[in-house]
């Protein structure tokens, strides 16, 4: 297994530009955005009016009495497990795993946030008698593992993973780790956030982290555009369906790519500033190569963290060029955020299906909004329309506010 | 408050807030078995129909407690100031 890592049978996705993975994948080939103005409450008067938000179908929408029961993180997480059991044919005539055996690893930044808001603003106003009796299971950060749990009959271990916006992708490596170490055969690993809420948005607004390009709302998420001035926030999930290789051999099962390793640390440097050097992300990139046994020439692409802020993209741009050196002048790289914002917690998910779409297809999407490139990034940035490229292996990167440094190596299936 | 109102009411509660299809809520209706709630749906719904009858509800009372129609019933009768009947 450690040759090849762990197969990845499965994937769904419900992002601000398209649902399920024909339409997030042909959005990212036309470079399709899905910020818009926000929707979700009343915002004339802040200072922020756009996001990226997702329309759930009908066929992938709780019923009114699972809805009431769950935030919106935990209903986008619900979707997008729906969407990666099918693809997976997990349960199909029935579960195709032991049910033991099978794990669930879904991460989120900041879970139910909205049914907190909703909660404090009750009890400030009324009272704790005026509190739901579901504000506590409503609001955990863990609720869209347990649902989904829940919902399968799955009774393998069961985690989330909360390290702001690297939760999506530490929850996959916590999913990784279940199958390498014998714990599961299965893990429906992977993100979910639901951050278009009022106090969340003006949090991150008071900050000076968001765009206030209110106006071209498509325009706002520029990953590494010399004129950026923040991130866009998005609402989101991505479920993968990881898998032994020997368990997906025996049942016969589709292989999109395999998660290979990965590379981790921490800045240890602010809560919320990257290191100006890039240090912490070069040392996870330079620890993903090694894990995987891989050079610098070896990478087919990098998908970014890309959040459109002025400090992430500077110090990513040197921690890439510093970890490829000369290969980066050949490496493509693109930026998911540039088309739907940025999702938090379901981040590093969404942006593990898009490299594996990556991979699987031989195109590389293009970062939207670069026409000017930030002089400070030496790096090739895919721009205007898809880049084709045959790849063994692809890195995500996820860098998130605490210092959590997370960079996915995915290869190829043969 | 008479009768029909609370009744009304716990109906209505129990489509918009609990999330139950009105199709599904009949007098007769089991909450848990037919209407699928759990303890903290219980425990929504009598908080909520106290708050709006003004009292609270003895433990005791609810015991016996299992179809809408037996939730009206002690409502109203504690509204009307009086000792319910016995739950059917």
């Amino acid at each position: 297994m450690a040759a090849t890592g762990v197969a990845i049978t499965g994937m769904g996705v419900v992002s601000a530009n398209g649902i399920g993975l024909a339409e997030f994948h042909d959005a990212q080939l036309t470079a399709r955005s899905g910020v818009a103005p926000l929707a979700r409450y009343v915002c004339d008067e802040d200072p922020v009016r756009i996001a990226g938000e997702v329309e759930l179908p009908p066929e992938l929408t709780l019923d009114r009495r699972d809805q009431v029961r769950a935030d919106r993180c935990t209903q986008l997480g619900a979707a997008a497990a729906q969407l990666a059991v099918a693809d997976a044919g997990l349960d199909d005539n029935g579960w195709q795993a032991d049910p033991e055996r099978t794990g669930v690893s879904i991460g989120s930044a900041i879970g139910g946030a909205g049914a907190l808001e909703n909660n404090y603003r009750s009890y400030y106003t009324s009272g704790p008698r005026a509190l739901r009796t579901r504000a506590i299971p409503m609001s955990m950060v863990n609720d869209a593992s347990a649902w989904v749990a829940i919902r399968y009959g799955v009774t393998g271990p069961c985690v989330n993973v909360s390290t702001a916006c690297a939760s999506g992708a530490d929850a996959i490596i916590a999913g990784y780790q279940m199958i390498v170490s014998g714990e599961a055969d299965v893990v429906l690993a992977g993100g979910a956030e639901a951050p278009v809420v009022r106090s969340i948005v003006s949090g991150f607004a008071k900050m000076g982290a968001l765009s206030m390009r209110n106006d071209e709302p498509a325009y706002a998420s520029r990953p590494f555009s010399k004129d950026r001035d923040g991130f866009v926030v998005a609402e989101g999930a991505a479920v993968l369906v990881l898998e032994s290789a020997a368990h997906a051999a025996a049942r016969g099962a589709r292989t999109y790519a395999y998660l290979r390793g990965y590379g981790r640390s921490s800045d240890a440097h602010h809560v919320t500033m990257p290191h100006p050097q890039g240090l912490g992300a070069l040392r996870a990139l330079r620890r993903a190569l090694s894990h995987v046994d891989a050079t610098p020439a070896d990478v087919g692409m990098v998908n970014c963290h890309g959040t459109s802020t002025v400090l992430n993209d500077n110090a990513e741009a040197l921690a890439i060029r510093d970890a490829l050196g000369t290969a980066a002048d050949h490496i493509p790289v693109t930026a998911t955020k540039s088309l739907i914002g940025h999702s938090l917690g379901a981040a590093g998910a969404i942006e593990a299906v898009a490299t594996v779409q990556a991979l699987h297809s031989g195109l590389v999407p293009p970062t939207a909004n670069v026409e000017d490139l930030d002089p400070e990034v030496d790096l090739d940035v895919v721009s205007g329309s898809p880049r084709r490229r045959d790849m063994a292996l692809a890195l995500s990167n996820s860098f998130a506010f605490g210092g959590h440094n997370v960079v996915l190596a995915f290869g190829a299936a043969a | 408050m008479n009768s029909v109102n609370i009744d009304q009411q716990v109906r209505e509660f129990l489509e918009e807030e609990l999330g139950v299809p009105q199709a599904e809520i009949s007098s007769s209706a089991d909450l848990r078995e037919d209407l699928g709630l759990d303890s903290l749906d219980l425990v929504e719904l009598i908080t909520v129909m106290e708050d709006r009858v003004g009292t609270r509800i003895d433990q005791d009372l609810l015991e016996d407690v299992r179809t809408v129609d037996d939730v009206s019933r002690v409502l109203v009768s504690i509204a009307a100031g009086q000792q319910p009947r016995a739950a059917a």
